[in-house]
Order: C-alpha cells, then structure tokens, then sequence
C-alpha cells in the first residue's frame, strides 16, 4: 500500500487527476464529505488530503511514502527527502515586492513582511542587507499598506493581487512549482512502486 | 536460569544484543568525556553536521562544548601511528540541534569504530558489523552504500566554482534530476560531462546492475578507482559469508557525508517501517588527517532514539501480572509470591487493591491477594474463596 499525501484544494485535484491517470485511482475521494483519508485497496494506494505546507512534514516523518508540495515550502523547511520530479503544476515565483513608487533607502533596517522568513532571511544575507523579519501567516499584501513593513517576501502568481494592493515586484526570488517528494526510507522499501510512478508521470507532464 | 533481558523493553534488548555482537567481533568499549573543548567541534563544523554547538565556559575559563559526535573525541585518544589497529565501540548520548524542535536534543547512540589496520579488511568487517547490527533489529532491513571517490572523481573533472560544486552535490543528495538538469544547462560545461552528472543523480538500485552502469560511465583514475574498491567489496561480502544479506544492500551514489572528512565508502541503513535512516557510517581518512593521524578509521553509529519508537508499540501490556493486596499487607507473603512468579520470567507488579479503579497501566493478568490467598481476577469481597499463595 502506497501513502500518497496530497495537497488540499486545487492543486491537489489537479495532482490527484495525474495520478488516477497512471492507474491510482480512488473512487471515493470524489465523495463529498470530509474525510481526510481515502483507500482504494485494489489499486494500492491511500491518500491523505492535508495543508499544502504540511505535505512535506508528512513525507519526512514516514507517515506518508510519498506527497505533492510547492517548491516555495521545499526552499523554506528543507526537509530532509528525495525531490523527485517538478510536476510542472501550479507554477508561479517567490518574489519581493513593495508599494509603487518605494525608493528602497538603504541606510535602514528592512522591514520584511513574509511567511517565508529563511527564504527571505538567505535572499538579503546573499546582500549583506540588514532586515527585519514579520512573521505573517496571511494577507501579507497588507503589510506595506499599512506600513506594517517595507517590503514583502511571497508567492506571485499572476500579480493581480499585488496590482490592487498598488503594489510592484522589485525581484523575483525563485520560480515555483509543485515537486513530487518521497520519504528516504520508504524509497528504500517502495522503490519500484515509486519508480514506476515516475516514469508514468515524466510522460504525463 | 531464565534469560536475563526478557524483561526488558526490545529497544533495551537491542542495545544489549548490539554491545555482545561488536565484543564478539573483537571490540573493546570506550567510555568518553560529555563535553570537549569547543575548538575540537568549531575545527570539524561540517564533520557532524551541526549549525550549533551547546557551548559553555568551564571552571578555567576555557571555551567547551557537549559532545555532538563520539567518533570525533574517540580518534583524538587514539594514536597517530602504529600498526595495532584500534577496534572500539561505545553507548553514549550526544546533544545535537534539532530542527524540528528548534532546540537541542539528546540522543543516544551506538557505534563500532575500527581505526587503522587494513583498509580492505577494516571496511569489511566494518560492514559486516553494519549487516548484522541491522539484522538483528529487524530483517526488513537495506543498507545503501555509495563510494565518495566516484563522485569526487567526476566533479574535480568538472572544474566548476565552489558554488556551483556544492549545488550539484546538494541535488544529487536529494535525487534531485530536474533541477540538476537547470543548473547544467545553465553552465558551460560540454554535452558528455552534463550527460555523466545527470546519469550519477538517478544512480541507484540493486548493487550488481548498478556497480555495472556506474562501471560504463567511470572517467579518470579516480571514479575506476572507486568502482574498482566497490567490485571487490562486493565480492569480498559474497566470498565472506555475508552474502545472505547482499539482496538487501543497494549501491545508491545519493548516499554522502561530507566531502572534507570522508573520502570513499558511505553507507546508511534503514529499516522498514521507520522514518529515516537509523544507521550512518564510512571511512573517514581525511578527517584523521585533519586530526594529524597517520591511518585511516572506518566506522558507523545506530540511532537508538529511533529505535525506542520502533520497539516502543511492540509490547501490548505494561505488566504480565498484578496483584492487587486487599486488607492486611501482610509483607512476607506477598514478596515469596513475587519472588515465584519473576522465577518464571514474568514481569509483575504488587498493587494496593484501592487502587484498582484508576490504574493507567495494562497488564495481561490480574490477581487479588488476600488473608494469605491469592486467586484470579479481582475479587471484590468474599474473603473465603481462592487459593494458597
């Protein structure tokens, strides 16, 4: 039985859809109730619907063999597992963004709004700049408005966001997108199932 | 005589069983200090791993640190030359960074480190220790090996910058083929040096096959040289008596430790069912050279914490027996019945009978104890019945 941790919301039905495709199908995760574990024992497979963050938490601690998390949360908890594919889904990029027209003094401390403090913390010591982290879980856009910060670190997708927040984005950090992850040890034990969705999926995307 | 550790818990068992084993194989247990002088630690950083040390200052004044790693204080006492090949192994806490907890941890490990001898030999036997030490835990078990020479060979034929070096060697730990691809495209290195770096990222499997592909596409002295160490390793496990367990050894060049310390063979064991890899060793010759020694040292550790959670659903009762004492405590009976049952092996617990509605233990059977009798089950009154203790 392979565990499968997937990503609540639409990248998880997107990532579903892949791997029902390549014969892990579970009927019964189009139920609607709220379950959180779904098992199609004829097919080997059980899944975990859980907080895209949590995907990797997880994978890591072996209660799932393998999961579907963003780059973005890969680049800031690096966990320790295999990054097995870029399944090419929900692409869009860590960036650092501010208020239109914002002048970027450098002789302050940089205030840094964010919920991706090591990314933010390893892109501005890359800089030797001197910051301030605030830790938000949420609406991070705010901040600058509210001068809660200078600057923001989070996920851009389209911009449009940013664009009624009368925001711009100064740097893009990194592009993101949705990584296939494997616990190490059930790799050891589960390699050709694991090697087998690989495969299936590197022809997929 | 009953077997002394049946009592206790597996993990305990295990520990137990470990120290037998690496006695049998000739190694002497070392006890070593709880805490160094922190430059021992801030010299080798990268040699454990750790981005912290828990430091503090000692009665004169003297920088210090508890121990993050046993093998570095065991290689320190030992002689720098010699031909006597020193053949130790050790039960001991250190105290690492957890990144989890965001605080420090303490762990128990255990580890067999043999320093100097024969390499050839000291690796095998080394290895050998590694096999049965995670075959006595449980037999699901693997063992990855990898030889570092391999992958140092192909990335000093690379020529990169130390930043681009340390990218490719963090991907290829983490089987990491898509990024690994980006960053290659992105370097000006030619068409077959990019093709062997990708190849060497998904390079893992069952040993012979891929001994063989890793054969095919070795450059230089350096990666024969390791894919040479690895034929006859592979060998020597088939020749040596070991080869009931080659099934479950995999050569997966992902398998490192850092480059500065270590300089050819890595290996990790895991175990089914748990999480991460409870057994990590190799040979650090580079280190002993840091450390001014004039051999070589070959060793590995098992995470006994990991081991504790394993274990630690496998008993399904705290207690073979209670025995619930109701109204007069009378001391000397109660002891002879306990010394007559733990005669048996069984693990029992004298229990005052008031207690009985809020105990949170579990027990397998239970007994009550009272004017001298002893009978099954609970018995809430009637004194009369029951049996002689």
């Amino acid at each position: 039985m392979l565990n499968v941790a997937l990503p609540k919301g639409r990248l998880g039905d997107k990532v579903y859809d892949l791997f029902a495709r390549i014969g892990y199908d579970c009927p019964a995760i189009h139920e609607d109730n709220r379950k959180l574990i779904f098992e199609s024992p004829e097919n080997g497979v059980r899944y975990f619907l859980v907080k895209p963050s949590d995907v990797a938490i997880y994978v890591e601690l072996g209660a799932a063999d393998v999961g579907v998390v963003g780059k973005d949360t890969l680049l800031e908890h690096d966990p320790d597992v295999y990054e097995l594919l870029d399944l090419g889904l929900g692409k869009c990029c860590v960036a650092v963004a501010a208020l239109k027209g914002y002048n970027g003094q450098m002789d302050t401390t940089l205030r840094v709004a964010t919920k991706y403090p090591n990314i933010a913390k390893e892109y501005y010591a890359r800089q030797s700049r001197k910051i301030q982290i605030i830790r938000l879980n949420g609406s991070i856009e705010l901040a600058p408005c509210v001068n809660l910060s200078d600057v923001i670190v989070d996920i851009v997708e389209t911009g449009g966001t940013l664009k009624e927040n009368n925001m711009e984005i100064l740097a893009r950090i990194t592009d993101v997108s949705a990584r296939l992850i494997a616990n190490k040890s059930s790799y050891q034990f589960k390699r050709d199932s694991i090697e087998h969705i690989l495969e299936k999926m590197r022809e997929l995307i | 005589m009953i077997q002394l550790t049946d009592c206790l818990k597996r993990d305990e068992q295990a520990v137990l069983y470990l120290r037998g084993l690496y006695e049998r194989w000739g190694y002497s247990k070392v006890n070593v200090t709880d805490f160094e002088e922190y430059d021992l630690y801030a010299d080798n950083r990268n040699f454990f791993g750790e981005r912290n040390l828990l430091t503090f200052m000692n009665a004169d004044g003297r920088a210090m640190a508890l121990r993050p790693d046993v093998t570095l204080s065991i290689i320190k006492n030992v002689p720098g030359e010699g031909r006597q090949a020193y053949k130790l192994y050790y039960v001991e806490d250190v105290y690492r960074f957890s990144k989890e907890n965001n605080e420090y941890r303490r762990q128990e490990q255990i580890g067999a480190e043999c320093i100097g001898g024969d390499p050839d030999y000291a690796n095998l036997e080394i290895l050998g220790l590694a096999l049965e030490s995670l075959g006595a835990i449980n037999e699901r078990f693997v063992l990855s090996i990898s030889h570092l020479g391999f992958l140092s060979g192909l990335l000093d034929s690379l020529n990169v910058q130390q930043e681009i070096r340390s990218a490719l060697i963090r991907l290829i730990h983490g089987k990491n083929t898509h990024d690994l691809q980006q960053l290659l495209a992105a370097t000006d290195l030619d068409a077959g040096q990019k093709e062997r770096v990708a190849a060497l990222c998904g390079l893992s499997g069952p040993f012979e096959a891929t001994l063989r592909m890793a054969g095919e596409m070795a450059r230089g002295p350096v990666m024969f040289q390791a894919v040479e160490e690895l034929e006859r390793l592979y060998q020597a496990m088939a020749d040596s008596g070991l080869g009931g367990y080659l099934s479950r050894v995999q050569l997966d060049f992902s398998v490192m430790n850092d480059l500065d310390y270590y300089n050819s063979l890595v290996f990790q064991g895991y175990i089914e069912n748990l999480p991460k890899a409870v057994l990590t060793g190799g040979r650090y010759d580079n280190l002993m050279k840091k450390l001014d020694k004039q051999r070589g040292g070959v060793g590995f550790a098992v995470y006994l914490d990991e081991l504790g959670r394993y274990f630690g659903a496998d008993r399904s009762y705290d207690y073979d027996q209670v025995i619930f004492c109701k109204g007069h405590w009378d001391e000397a009976a109660l002891v002879s019945a306990l010394r007559k049952l733990t005669a048996q092996g069984l693990r029992v617990r004298v229990e005052d009978a008031q207690a009985f509605p809020e105990v949170h233990y579990t027990y397998r059977d239970l007994f009550t104890f009272e004017n001298g009798r002893i009978e099954r089950g609970f018995v809430p009154s009637d004194p009369d019945r029951g049996g002689d203790v």
